[in-house]
């Protein structure tokens, strides 16, 4: 019996953060990488998986959209707007060129839920990782405070 | 369970409950991600054409199974975003079709001849009508919201129909009759529905009657082919109205290894003179009847045509009225879904040497059986073919 309450615990914690996870839109991770001299820069967008839906990435005057490593049918460019389709890929890496850090500015479609939301630039998702991380904090915590 | 065990297993446990779970069947079907792809580029880019964010919401939640894209009889390409659900059917062909791939649990409203076919359709019958093939009854059809209509390729014409719909509801045409398009209709409506099961099964028992025919008549020279005048009774000016390149009946005899000796002389539905048939002195006469079938009481019809025919003054001179080869077929028989059994029918009149071992009226008894919803009386009474050793030669 006394190792039944932190299992109860850290199985209401997991079914908290299930419903999180479950209830929260879309998050998209961006990390801007600028490699050598040449002023190539990388943006690396991190999706959920299992996304359906689109991504507009706006990218600032003075930079020059070079390319991505998405399907070419599932990318579209319209002047400095970046469109991807995105049918479950949790990836899509596409490169500019211009000087400095560009101040991109993008949205996220989410198509199981309809709904339409700002990617943040610099923004982690909390979940899933912070939320796992605070779970086994909490059950670490129950287990030593349970044992010492 | 030792005291680590425990936190170990909650751990996992909780690991398995926040990971996010795979789609189910992600990867299966390009066409369906290359149709959605386009459909959200086209939405984020603002495109007069782009689906609605409804529509798109419904194939992500349907992806792979959808979007999917057909394109119909007449060339008009049909995206669907979520499955179809309520169907108008304008006519018998396409209903039979339709019943035959297990999706007329999905039809709302029917066309007059589907409501006055109680034998044939015992179900859907019973359904709402929505005026005839060639007049359709268009606040019928609008009460019955449907996310479909399926009609011929020519009627109604479209200033009878699309011109009075929402754009929203589609309108697929589609002949049913046809055999150089019934094929792929048949694909098309498997697709339609979603019974791709049930298209597969329909289509190996619809090919391997086919082949049957094509394997054992394809190599009869043409100098040794049976030449059949085809036609359905009298002209409509004058003589007789023969059948040529471009009807049903045609198409049926070429493919049960016939000469259609009206080729060349005329196209499509044409009158002929009496004198012309006699001239080419066929050796079978293949003639086609819209009545009897699956309407038990139009026997008599078929037994009166066959004996203006054989009676038609000089016609005693034809060889194939003196060698008692003068046939009747139907269209709940020749044409559609069940074609296949009459096409074994027809070549076992043409080349009765090859089709021995054959029993057509067992092919048929199986459409019958697997493919339609009739009942018994349609398989013991049903006039499909005459004659049919059932009497009034």
């Amino acid at each position: 019996m006394f190792l039944l309450r932190p299992l109860l615990i850290v199985i209401l914690v997991a079914s908290l953060c299930t419903l999180c996870t479950a209830t929260t839109t879309v998050f998209i991770d961006r990390t801007i990488k600028t490699t050598g001299d040449d002023g190539i820069i990388t943006v690396h967008l991190s999706l959920p998986e299992g996304v359906i839906g689109g991504i507009i990435e706006v990218i600032p005057a003075g930079f020059e959209y070079l390319g991505t490593t998405h399907a070419d049918d599932q990318t579209k460019q319209q002047g400095q707007r970046i469109h991807f389709a995105i049918i479950g890929e949790n990836t899509v890496t596409y490169s500019l060129r211009g000087e400095g850090t560009p101040r991109i500015t993008g949205s996220v479609l989410d198509l199981t839920t309809g709904e339409e939301e700002e990617i943040i630039p610099g923004q982690k998702s909390p979940a899933p990782a912070v939320i796992l991380a605070g779970a086994i904090t909490l059950a670490v915590l129950i287990f030593r405070r349970r044992y010492s | 369970m030792s005291r680590i065990g425990i936190p170990l297993f909650c751990l996992v446990f909780l690991a398995l409950l926040i990971a996010p779970a795979a789609p189910a069947g992600m990867s299966s079907d390009d066409d369906a991600r290359i149709l959605l792809s386009e459909g959200i580029l086209s939405y984020l880019s603002g495109g007069v054409r782009a689906p609605s964010l409804s529509d798109l919401h419904d194939a992500a939640v349907h992806y792979p199974r959808y979007p999917r894209r057909v394109t119909d009889t007449a060339g008009t390409g049909f995206t669907f975003y979520r499955p179809i659900e309520r169907v108008v059917v304008m006519h018998a062909n396409a209903a039979e079709s339709i019943v035959a791939l297990g999706g007329d649990d999905r039809i709302v409203g029917v066309g007059a001849t589907i409501n006055t076919n109680t034998l044939q359709f015992p179900e859907i019958s019973r359904l709402p009508g929505v005026g005839r093939w060639t007049e359709p009854d268009i606040e019928a059809i609008l009460a019955l919201d449907p996310d479909l209509i399926l009609t011929y390729v020519s009627w109604p014409e479209p200033e009878k129909l699309e011109r009075h719909l929402p754009s929203r509801i589609p309108v697929v045409r589609m002949e049913y009759y046809k055999a150089e398009v019934f094929r792929d209709e048949m694909v098309t409506t498997g697709r339609i529905f979603d019974e791709e099961e049930n298209l597969d099964e329909y289509l190996a028992w619809y090919d391997a009657n086919l082949d049957l025919v094509e394997g054992r008549v394809s190599t009869i020279p043409y100098e040794e082919r049976v030449r059949v005048y085809a036609e359905s009774g009298s002209g409509q000016s004058f003589g007789r109205r023969a059948y040529s390149e471009g009807t049903g009946l045609h198409d049926l005899l070429i493919a049960a290894g016939g000469v259609n000796v009206a080729e060349g002389h005329v196209t499509g539905y044409a009158d002929v003179e009496n004198e012309w048939v006699m001239h080419q002195n066929p050796d079978v006469i293949l003639i086609w009847s819209g009545k009897a079938g699956y309407k038990l009481d139009e026997r008599a019809e078929i037994v009166d045509l066959y004996k203006e025919i054989v009676s038609t003054p000089g016609f005693e001179r034809i060889q194939a009225v003196r060698d008692n080869r003068v046939y009747i077929v139907t269209s709940g028989y020749a044409f559609g879904t069940g074609s296949p059994a009459a096409l074994i029918r027809v070549a076992s009149w043409l080349y009765p040497d090859l089709f021995t071992d054959v029993d057509p009226d067992e092919i048929h008894a199986e459409y019958l059986e697997r493919f339609t919803r009739t009942g018994r009386e349609i398989r013991e009474s049903g006039t499909f073919y005459f004659p049919d050793g059932r009497g009034n030669e």
